[in-house]
């Protein structure tokens, strides 16, 4: 009992010393910001002379107060912040202040560092800053075995090259999660170029998740040339990934690209036939009438519904059919009929 | 040795042993939350989560919210749903049958309209009287579903048939979700690459006393009554120790009906939610995990410490007793049904870890102390107590108790800090004292009456009463 009690006795302790300390944080931390708003506008605001190299003037205050290891990495934190969200003079100062003050030597001793969550950081500052001096650091871990560090490294690399750092994508044998891919994609909707010719390669890469990633960057860069790769994903033992190449077949559609997916159908799990329906809902046409027709007598009600709305959607000639189709008349497929043609009108 | 030194020395040592291990695995639990709070809040630390709310890639997600008799909140409760932040979102309402005007005020504000609707019954269900949609585009995330009524669990089968999106939100329509909620849930779901993700769990906290307007949370306030304060701890000490630990040895076997988020094409593989106990949520996690484990197909059930969703605890000792009379039914039917599971190496850490912890540490638990209690009366009556050992252990077992709730408050403070006033912390502080007094008993007693009713055949929800956000009385989900 007298274990417990101290035990007890001490976590209160620690608890009210913490709660002092905090409030005494953020007293300090009031007061620090004013001071870290006062550089950031400084910095921002600079213009740099013409003939010699810049040098953002700092108060004596302000060098003091960078002594401190808290406060310096506030003013990194405050500098990303101020760095994603300006972009020309303002951002060059920016990544001119985090030199002169050596903040890159610190956001290398958290590259080099054991923790990952400070090798990641580390990674994060020097991107943002567009470090490039440390590429090579940075790129030899975008396969990590941490995945956090990994991902950071990913982005990283995207950030300071764009479409060209994509080539991490050839040598990558872990997993690119479906989180990772939309940051990647947001990433390079934020970068002007265009998808390197290699991306032909990654759809054929034996990593499955960069055979899915390379579909979404085809899909979403319209890249036609491609249709035929992208078909040959079709038969990829991963179901995954040939649900992913009917999303972007139905993106980058050619005339051929109904009947292939027709031609797909039969051996597709019920995920990726209902993929198709729906991409011919999209792409599909009154020649397709028949194929669809063919959907409603499948066991699968799902199946049935989206055979349905696509056969709303082609047009006068896919109502033909629903409206002739023998069963039509008969439950669940009366209903189902019913529901495809109130959706159209809503 | 007679029979009775017998008695007392299985009666003595048999509670020796359990309360050890009890104990152990409690200190275990603090060791494990730590670690899995301290990771997560290090990861999400990068992460920017307003990268779905513009993503075409963003997973689709249908909330799901059952509504029975909810008349006097409903408008604004589903208001509060349609402002969550999430591109890929459908709401789904459905009305149990209410008896009042819960669904002609739903078809007055949204301007709702009868529409033909086909449901695939993926699990079979009550019939559904008709399904809603609003006339105004504003509104076209919102599906609203009349039923007959046929019960919590039944109600959110219906919403599984109708969903079109990959992953169901199961929700208590009066509860506060926070607006980024939907965001922080459906990110496990995209990180996974080794294992599927099958359900996901947020951090419900206790709204009492809180100030909430237009559906939401405004500010935090700690419970002004104790016994919301009361389980305002319980909720933090369960939450952010509890589910943490086990979710990071991926051992979780409950995911709350307040707020939870599954993996539809699962759920409906499973055969959706169970009518025949008034713990669906737990049984529904259960069978799936099962379910997963038979399949031997790799999966996780994850859970998130960030306060997500905000409900209103039981204010008074006759609904709180329901409740808890409600859960250990639920409880005792869920681990009855998955009995094959108990100590079963053919379902891993489920069947050797998670099952029996919960059978013998949360259903019995309240059982072993009620019995040690009579048995100590019983010794106490017959002169068999060392009265100087008997105070002792007493006393070490209440304060380590206080002690695993102040380390609890400890973890509150540091990482999410609701209750960031120094009187919060200590009435919060006070309450852990004061707990095992008066909460505690209550809370045993309720679970002991709930053993009761079970042998009794009593199947009822109960009623539960609320005062609602805005002060108004409502009587909430009922169905027996």
């Amino acid at each position: 009992m007298e274990v417990t009690v101290a035990m007890l006795s001490l976590i209160i302790v620690f608890m009210l010393i913490y709660l002092v300390r905090r409030r005494r944080w953020e007293k300090k931390l009031k007061e620090w910001e004013q001071q870290l708003a006062v550089i950031l506008q400084r910095t921002i605001y600079f213009e740099p002379p013409e003939n010699s190299s810049p040098v953002i003037p700092l108060t004596f205050r302000t060098i003091r107060l960078l002594k401190k290891n808290a406060f310096r990495q506030l003013l990194i934190d405050q500098m990303l912040q101020a760095k994603k969200a300006f972009t020309g003079t303002a951002a060059d100062n920016l990544v001119t202040l985090f030199h002169q003050l050596h903040l890159d030597k610190l956001s290398l001793q958290k590259l080099l560092s054991r923790k990952w969550h400070l090798k990641a950081r580390g990674i994060q500052e020097l991107s943002i800053m567009h470090q490039q001096q440390h590429t090579v650091k940075i790129y030899r871990l975008t396969n990590a075995q941490h995945e956090l560090v990994r991902m950071e490294a990913q982005s990283a690399i995207v950030q300071l090259y764009g479409f060209e750092g994509l080539r991490f994508l050839d040598i990558i044998d872990r997993p690119l999660s479906e989180w990772q891919q939309i940051k990647l994609l947001r990433l390079l909707s934020r970068t002007p170029g265009v998808l390197p010719a290699k991306a032909a390669r990654w759809l054929a890469s034996p990593n499955d998740s960069v055979q899915v990633f390379a579909l979404k960057l085809v899909a979403e860069h319209q890249q036609q040339h491609l249709h035929q790769q992208v078909t040959a994903c079709l038969d990829h033992p991963h179901p995954t990934v040939r649900l992913q190449a009917i999303r972007c077949l139905r993106d980058i559609y050619t005339d051929d690209t109904p009947a292939v997916l027709e031609k797909a159908y039969p051996v597709q799990p019920i995920s990726c036939k209902l993929a198709i329906l729906e991409a011919l809902a999209h792409i599909g046409s009154d020649s397709n009438g028949t194929f669809l027709t063919r959907q409603l007598l499948h066991p699968d009600n799902t199946l049935k519904l989206a055979a349905a709305r696509a056969l709303v959607i082609t047009g006068e000639k896919g109502l033909q059919y629903l409206d002739e189709f023998p069963l039509a008349d008969t439950y669940p497929l009366n209903e189902i009929i019913q529901q495809a043609k109130t959706e159209q009108i809503v | 040795m007679s029979g009775p030194a017998i008695f007392s020395f299985f009666f003595n040592y048999g509670l020796w042993l359990y309360s050890v291990t009890l104990l152990t695995s409690h200190l275990l639990i603090a060791l494990l939350a730590v670690v899995e709070v301290r990771r997560y809040r290090r990861s999400a630390s990068f992460t920017d989560y307003t990268i779905l709310t513009s993503s075409p890639q963003a997973p689709g997600m249908s909330i799901l919210a059952p509504a029975y008799n909810e008349g006097a909140t409903i408008v604004e409760n589903v208001r509060s749903l349609l402002s969550i932040h999430y591109r890929n979102l459908e709401v789904i309402v459905i009305n149990d049958g209410s008896k009042d005007d819960c669904l002609s005020k739903l078809i007055s504000a949204y301007q709702l309209r009868k529409m033909d609707f086909f449901v695939t019954q993926s699990i079979s269900t009550k019939e559904i009287r008709g399904i809603y949609k609003s006339s105004l585009p504003v509104f076209h995330k919102l599906t609203v579903v009349d039923k007959v009524n046929g019960g919590k669990a039944d109600a959110l089968n219906v919403g599984i048939n109708v969903a079109s999106k990959e992953y169901i939100v199961c929700i208590d329509v009066d509860c506060i979700i926070e607006q980024d909620a939907l965001l922080k849930m459906a990110k496990p779901f995209l990180d996974s690459t080794d294992k599927r993700v099958i359900a996901s769990g947020g951090v419900v906290r206790i709204a009492n006393s809180c100030e909430i307007r237009n559906g939401r949370l405004v500010k935090v306030h700690l419970p002004d009554s104790f016994l919301p304060r009361a389980q305002t701890l319980e909720y933090i000490r369960a939450f952010l120790l509890g589910r943490m630990a086990w979710s990071r040895i991926n051992a979780l076997l409950l995911i709350s009906g307040a707020f939870g988020a599954f993996d539809k094409e699962i759920v409906i593989a499973c055969g959706g939610y169970n009518h025949a106990t008034v713990g669906e949520d737990m049984e529904l996690v259960v069978r799936m995990r099962r379910y997963m484990e038979e399949k031997k197909i790799p999966y996780k059930v994850t859970y998130i410490p960030d306060p997500l969703c905000w409900t209103e605890a039981p204010a008074s000792y006759k609904i709180l007793g329901r409740q808890r009379n409600r859960w250990t039914r639920g409880t005792i039917e869920t681990l009855s049904m998955h009995r094959k599971m108990c100590f079963n190496p053919r379902y891993r850490i489920l069947g050797m870890l998670s099952y029996p912890y919960w059978l013998l540490f949360e259903l019995m638990a309240p059982l072993v102390e009620f019995t040690g209690l009579i048995g100590m009366l019983i010794a106490a009556a017959l002169g068999y107590i060392n009265w100087p050992m008997f105070l002792a252990l007493l006393g070490f077992i209440l304060s380590f108790g206080i002690l695993y709730s102040i380390f609890a408050i400890l973890m509150e403070v540091l990482t999410y800090n609701q209750y960031n006033k120094s009187t919060d912390i200590l009435r919060l502080t006070l309450t852990a004292i004061l707990e095992p007094f008066i909460f505690h008993p209550f809370v045993v007693w309720s679970a002991i009456r709930g053993n009761i009713d079970l042998l009794r055949k009593k199947n009822s929800w109960g009623e539960m009463s609320r005062q609602g956000f805005a002060g108004k009385k409502n009587i909430a989900h009922a169905k027996t």
